[in-house]
């Protein structure tokens, strides 16, 4: 656009070279980010089908099996459902608190403290990952592991599981759905606050009916980044997960009769095994393999994401 | 009541000399003894030594030279410390970094590096293909040792090699199984990658899956000291040097059959929960090489005895035909 509108002009300006140098970095930047992306996808994907060809394992037998101990017995089924579960529980934790803050912050909160509490967030938001790690390590682990041995009267539970490390994510996620729900209700107008104000709704209602519905489409784009979020935490999951092969939850002989212990997600096989595993093996390709079905969820889930974001009408 | 507890004592103290009881079954003693028949941390290793290892001579051509290693964290600190006497006297430029026995192995054979620090044999390794340059060099022996958390140390102190097989596999799941507290068992185990769990899979286990109930996994030997540590009814296993640290004070070292993991029982071939730690070059190291060089340095008696006891390991040279019968070499080793 703005190369053409210099073109118009008759004679060179001073300072056209510099500014052709400008669009040049510009426009070469943009490229390598979509060279970039193409080269991960291409380079992860081809490495992830040797599963299939050089391994041969059936892909069938790689995501619905949960045999991951022989060399050519590797299915992924349990840390699919571990990570997926740990995604949803972390919603569960997750969403009604932030929304909460949310509602909080931009409709309850005078203003004196509507300030101090944004700085809060963002400061939340920056805390690296692997400090949540060595909290939910160090305090939400003995603390699960105490309530349950507790209730279930021995020592039958290690704390380890989806529960801490749907906790740990919770922390994490807070604060970025908090903020993007925050700003979506910003963007809501006035003149609906005031419409529904005027047809004698309460405050409670306006919240309800008119605000949250309104802002909607943005809060779940909040939601998604979250969800993308829980998904590729690796790091502080790991501290608390257990890492173990087995479903996330079941049936026990204890009380509350619920198996409650540590299981694994896709991202934490992935750094555990990698450093290890050699170049060419069953494990080395599958752990490939796992890398791309993560991608590929992510790639779903920013496709999700823009299709909410193109709803959004504030 | 007074008597008793002399009476205890005494016998507290002769069990910690005889350390493990090599019976098969538990005895029905009190917990004292109980407690003092783990195998104690001193007998674990040989005692650190405290002199220095010499500085080698200075050979022609070599100063200025780098030498690049990569692989096992287990073997790792052993070459690193040696590398610090090798570079004084050769005034070489030696660099030892742990990505793991697999990453070791892969940078040796594309000749990223020039020697690959593996826990196991390529042979062992699933894709041995893949490693057919590469020439052996065993420069040290580490031992492992199971462990178990605090809540345990006095119930259990020896588990049979069934047992062993049983709570790895998931067919016992409380430690009353075995004479234990009513606790359901966590077992703590490595990767599956690991060149330890493959270890223990081999000479432990007899090849048998583990499929256990509480399972946590840790991708360092490091870091399952702190699960065990800090944890209840936990079992696992770790190198023997991390017994010696007082990182890990809560950690208690038990017996095998009865045979705790000292190198009297190593030697007696008694006790096979041990492995080789291996360097690996690409091919015969060119005699005048830098590689060459390092790798006669760490053999040196006198390097081996300085540096190894302090990380609890065994020198090679040091093993007896019973303790190398228990570990056959893979077919195709060098």
């Amino acid at each position: 656009m703005i190369t053409n509108l210099s073109k118009g002009r008759p004679t060179i300006r001073k300072g056209a070279t510099a500014e052709f140098l400008g669009h040049l970095w510009f426009a070469l930047s943009a490229l390598v980010v979509v060279v970039l992306l193409v080269l991960v996808y291409y380079f992860v994907g081809s490495q992830s089908f040797q599963t299939f060809t050089q391994s041969h394992i059936s892909p069938a037998d790689f995501f619905l099996s949960s045999n991951w101990d022989a060399q050519n017995h590797l299915g992924i089924s349990y840390f699919i459902i571990g990570s997926l579960s740990l995604v949803l529980l972390s919603l569960v934790f997750a969403v009604p608190i932030s929304l909460a803050v949310a509602v909080f912050i931009s409709e309850i909160a005078p203003k004196w403290l509507k300030y101090p509490l944004l700085r809060a967030i963002e400061l939340f938001l920056g805390i690296p990952s692997v400090i949540f790690g060595l909290f939910g390590l160090i305090v939400i682990v003995p603390l699960i592991r105490n309530f349950l041995n507790l209730i279930a009267g021995g020592i039958f539970y290690n704390g380890y599981g989806l529960v801490p490390a749907a906790v740990v994510v919770t922390f994490m996620i807070l604060p970025t759905v908090a903020t993007i729900a925050y700003d979506a209700m910003q963007a809501v107008p006035r003149e609906l606050r005031e419409g529904s104000y005027a047809l004698g709704a309460t405050r409670r209602q306006t919240i309800s009916k008119v605000l949250i519905p309104a802002a909607g489409p943005g809060i779940m784009t909040g939601v998604i980044l979250g969800i993308a979020r829980a998904l590729g935490e690796t790091v502080a999951v790991a501290f608390v997960i257990g890492n173990s092969q087995h479903l996330p939850f079941g049936l026990s002989n204890y009380f509350p009769y619920l198996y409650i212990g540590p299981t694994s997600a896709l991202t934490t096989q992935l750094l555990f095994n990698f450093k290890e595993a050699t170049v060419g093996s069953p494990l080395y390709n599958a752990l490939w393999t796992i890398s791309f079905v993560l991608l590929v969820i992510s790639a779903i889930l920013v496709a999700v994401s823009r299709a909410f974001a193109a709803k959004r009408i504030y | 009541m007074r008597k008793a507890i002399i009476t205890l004592l005494s016998l507290t103290a002769a069990l910690a000399i005889a350390g493990c009881s090599h019976s098969q079954t538990q005895p029905t003693v009190t917990s004292t003894t109980l407690k003092a028949a783990h195998v104690t941390t001193a007998e674990l290793t040989p005692a650190a030594s405290t002199t220095e290892p010499s500085v080698p001579k200075a050979l022609p051509g070599l100063k200025g030279k780098s030498l690049q290693m990569d692989g096992s964290s287990a073997l790792q600190p052993f070459f690193q410390s040696a590398a610090k006497y090798f570079d004084k006297g050769m005034g070489t430029n030696t660099t030892a970094v742990a990505n793991g026995s697999g990453n070791g192995l892969k940078d040796v054979e594309a000749g990223s590096v020039q020697i690959g620090m593996s826990d196991f044999f390529t042979q062992q390794s699933s894709t041995p293909a893949s490693f057919k340059d590469l020439v052996d060099h065993r420069v040290a022996v580490v031992a492992f040792t199971l462990v178990v958390s605090k809540d345990l140390k006095d119930s259990v102190w020896n588990l049979t090699s069934q047992q062993i097989k049983d709570i790895y596999t998931g067919k016992i799941t409380n430690w009353a199984q075995v004479g234990g507290p009513n606790e359901t068992i966590t077992v703590v185990n490595r990767p599956l990658a690991s060149g330890t769990r493959a270890t223990f899979k081999m000479y432990v286990l007899d090849g048998m899956n583990e499929n256990a109930g509480m399972t946590l996994q840790q991708d360092t030997t490091g870091a399952v000291a702190t699960a065990i540590n800090n944890g209840q009814g936990a079992i696992g296993y770790v190198a023997t040097g991390f017994v010696l640290s007082p990182e890990y004070s809560d950690i208690y070292p038990i017996c095998i059959d009865g045979y705790g993991a000292t190198a009297a029982n190593i030697n007696a071939g008694n006790y096979k929960f041990w492995s080789f730690e291996h360097a690996y070059t690409k091919g015969t190291p060119a005699k005048d090489g830098a590689a060459a060089a390092f790798l006669n340095y760490v053999v040196q008696p006198d390097v081996q005895a300085s540096l190894l006891p302090k990380l609890g390991y065994l020198q090679v040279d040091q093993l007896t035909p019973a303790a190398l019968a228990t570990h056959p070499l893979p077919a195709g080793a060098n």
